[in-house]
């Protein structure tokens, strides 16, 4: 097929150079005014705001972390509040323990492992046996999983605190004199953390790999005929996308308390609103379905509250029927 | 010792029937329609409003046990004309449609009925004696409620007309359109049973708990569970799934902490779903 850009005797790489330079430059624009939002925010808003942000923040990695698995592995993850949850009770309890900069590294670092780890391992059972589980009954093992992480951090109170969390821990530091209180430190580390990973995963999918991922995820049968190791491919997925949700609930921490509610089936709920809503297979979508959806849902306070609830059940139904890639495209 | 035993044998018996009971809607939905219901949990909560709603009015609690199916059922029926029926090539949005059917459903009641919870009074308090055991009356007449909804179900499946067209529709659905079944009405008949199932189950279970609008999430993971160890598609596979979690629960509570024990038991249920993904008895 030759492009009506392009003239005829040009090197067939003309029109496709063209192209991707109109890409480019749609890509940055939107790019560059979202990060310049996300520097000016702290220097425009009130502290109530950016701390308030450094949480959506947090939970904007989240939906990214959920909408990766969804779009290069095709799988959604119903509990996926909970890799959340491990990654902010992990370094709680390593703050516990180690207080200072020293915890905080490690605690950050085991936090992506734990998350990561978790995903690995639960992945290489579903993924690399004869019969992977996928689809609807990824859906359902998830869901399940979650359940029993909030059953264990429930029940193993001496631990991690039962029903009541875990408080009164060391305050994280960054370097000696830099702890992670007040709103601008938090917000700093989540913000840069949040615009390093997106960076690296929009460079990771436009890889070799990140192709063959959307290879697999689109058409599974063929991707396995020319030689994509579809379970393997799943399992690098989720296991990236554990790790990320482990870290942006370790992000979480400076606010002060982690409860077993983030592995609750509500906060879950919440994650697959905020990336459906906000727009699937684009990663953007999701960050900024969290942080918007968050910000309403603050701001929609009191009575008011069950309503907004209410709408956003219809809007997430309307969505999947009528406009299922949601508001974001690219 | 005897004494110790039996009780956790009717215990178990009693939890397995629960469980069952819960998952019945379930079962029906994802058996026959391949639909995984989000929001079961839900309808199993409106039932329970149901009766708060049918107890307030007359008084009564079986008025209330007749009207939660009726109800909840109805609710089925727009689900499924309005939101399932579009989804039919998009299973995982089907999940994610129902999380948001469930929603509604859930602030739905919030709205209408507050978000406290209420009580259901125990239309028959008192116990019988069984052998050296006293047990609760009501805990003994779900066991048999349970057993004779199983009973009518499997005789509607396999011994009526209707059954016969969703069994043909779940076999072959183009096929069995050939042969004049409308396969649109027949899975809306499916949806709309189940959902009642769903409604019914949590009028029943209403006296048991603390009735309130996040009630049904508690029981969802292993409804799910109930449904998926023992094979979707199979009532009898139903019947073994629930023995296993609600037995299985059961024993592990005698020696663990039963937050544990309920933990250990999904564990289980993973496990098995890993290495015998098409359920324990198929």
């Amino acid at each position: 097929m030759t492009s009506v850009d392009a003239p005829p005797d040009a090197p067939p790489g003309a029109a496709l150079a063209k192209q991707r330079r109109i890409n480019l430059g749609w890509s940055v624009l939107p790019n560059a005014v979202m990060l310049a939002l996300i520097i000016a925010f702290p220097f425009i808003a009130s502290d109530y705001q950016v701390g308030l942000m450094t949480q959506f923040l947090t939970f904007g990695l989240l939906a990214m972390s959920l909408d990766l698995l969804g779009d290069r592995a095709g799988l959604v993850s119903f509990g996926h509040g909970a890799w959340f949850g491990l990654g902010a009770y992990t370094l709680a309890l390593t703050l516990e323990r180690l207080p200072g900069v020293g915890g905080t590294y490690l605690g950050f670092l085991l936090a992506a492992s734990v998350g990561g780890g978790f995903a690995a391992l639960l992945g290489s059972q579903l993924f690399l046996g004869r019969q992977r589980v996928g689809g609807v009954y990824f859906g359902i093992v998830t869901l399940a999983v979650a359940a029993i992480l909030q059953l264990v951090v429930m029940g193993w109170s001496s631990f991690t605190g039962g029903s009541n969390g875990l408080y009164g821990f060391a305050t994280p530091e960054l370097a000696p004199g830099l702890p992670l209180t007040g709103t601008q430190a938090p917000y700093g580390l989540a913000a840069t953390v949040c615009i390093l990973i997106y960076a690296g995963l929009k460079w990771a999918l436009r890889s070799s790999l990140g192709l063959s991922l959307l290879a697999a995820r689109q058409n599974s049968l063929r991707a396995e005929g020319i030689g994509i190791p579809i379970g393997r491919f799943q399992l690098l997925v989720f296991s990236a996308a554990g790790a990320i949700a482990g870290i942006a609930g370790a992000l979480y921490v400076p606010v002060g308390f982690v409860s077993p509610d983030l592995f609750g089936l509500t906060f879950s709920t919440y994650v697959i609103v905020w990336m459906v809503l906000g727009g699937r297979g684009t990663l953007i979508g999701g960050f900024l379905g969290a942080i918007g959806l968050s910000f309403l849902e603050t701001a929609l306070s009191g009575s008011f509250v069950t309503l907004w609830l209410l709408m956003v059940g219809v809007l997430l139904i309307v969505v999947v029927l009528v406009w299922p890639r949601g508001a974001i495209r690219t | 010792m005897t004494a110790t035993v039996l009780t956790q044998i009717v215990n178990g018996l009693s939890l397995a029937s629960i469980l069952i009971l819960i998952a019945l809607g379930l079962a029906v939905i994802f058996g026959l329609l391949g639909v995984i219901n989000l929001a079961h949990a839900d309808l199993f909560m409106a039932g329970m409003y149901a009766v708060v709603l049918a107890q307030g009015v007359t008084g009564n609690f079986w008025f209330g046990v007749l009207a939660a199916p009726l109800i909840v059922g109805a609710i089925g029926f727009v689900v499924e004309l309005g939101v399932v029926r579009w989804l039919r090539a998009r299973p995982l949005d089907t999940l994610i449609a129902t999380l948001g059917v469930g929603i509604v459903i859930r602030e739905g009641v919030k709205l209408l009925f507050g978000a406290g919870y209420r009580q259901v009074a125990n239309p028959l308090p008192g116990s019988i004696a069984i052998g050296p055991v006293a047990y609760p009356i009501y805990r003994l007449l779900l066991i048999a409620v349970t057993a004779s909804i199983l009973a009518g179900l499997a005789a509607w499946l396999y011994r009526t007309a209707p059954g016969l067209r969703l069994r043909a529709m779940l076999q072959d659905r183009e096929t069995a359109a050939a042969y004049g079944i409308d396969p649109e009405r027949a899975s809306l008949v499916a949806f709309v049973v189940g959902a009642a199932l769903a409604g019914l189950a949590g009028a029943l279970m209403s006296p048991l708990v603390t009735v309130g609008p996040d009630v049904g999430i508690i029981y969802l993971a292993r409804a799910f569970m109930v449904v998926v160890v023992g094979g979707v598609g199979s009532l009898l596979g139903l019947v073994g799934g629930g023995v296993i979690i609600g037995g299985g629960d059961t024993l592990a509570g005698y020696f663990l902490n039963p937050t544990i024990a309920n933990a250990a038991v999904l564990v289980l249920a993973v496990v098995i779903l890993r290495f015998r993904p098409g359920g324990f008895f198929r």
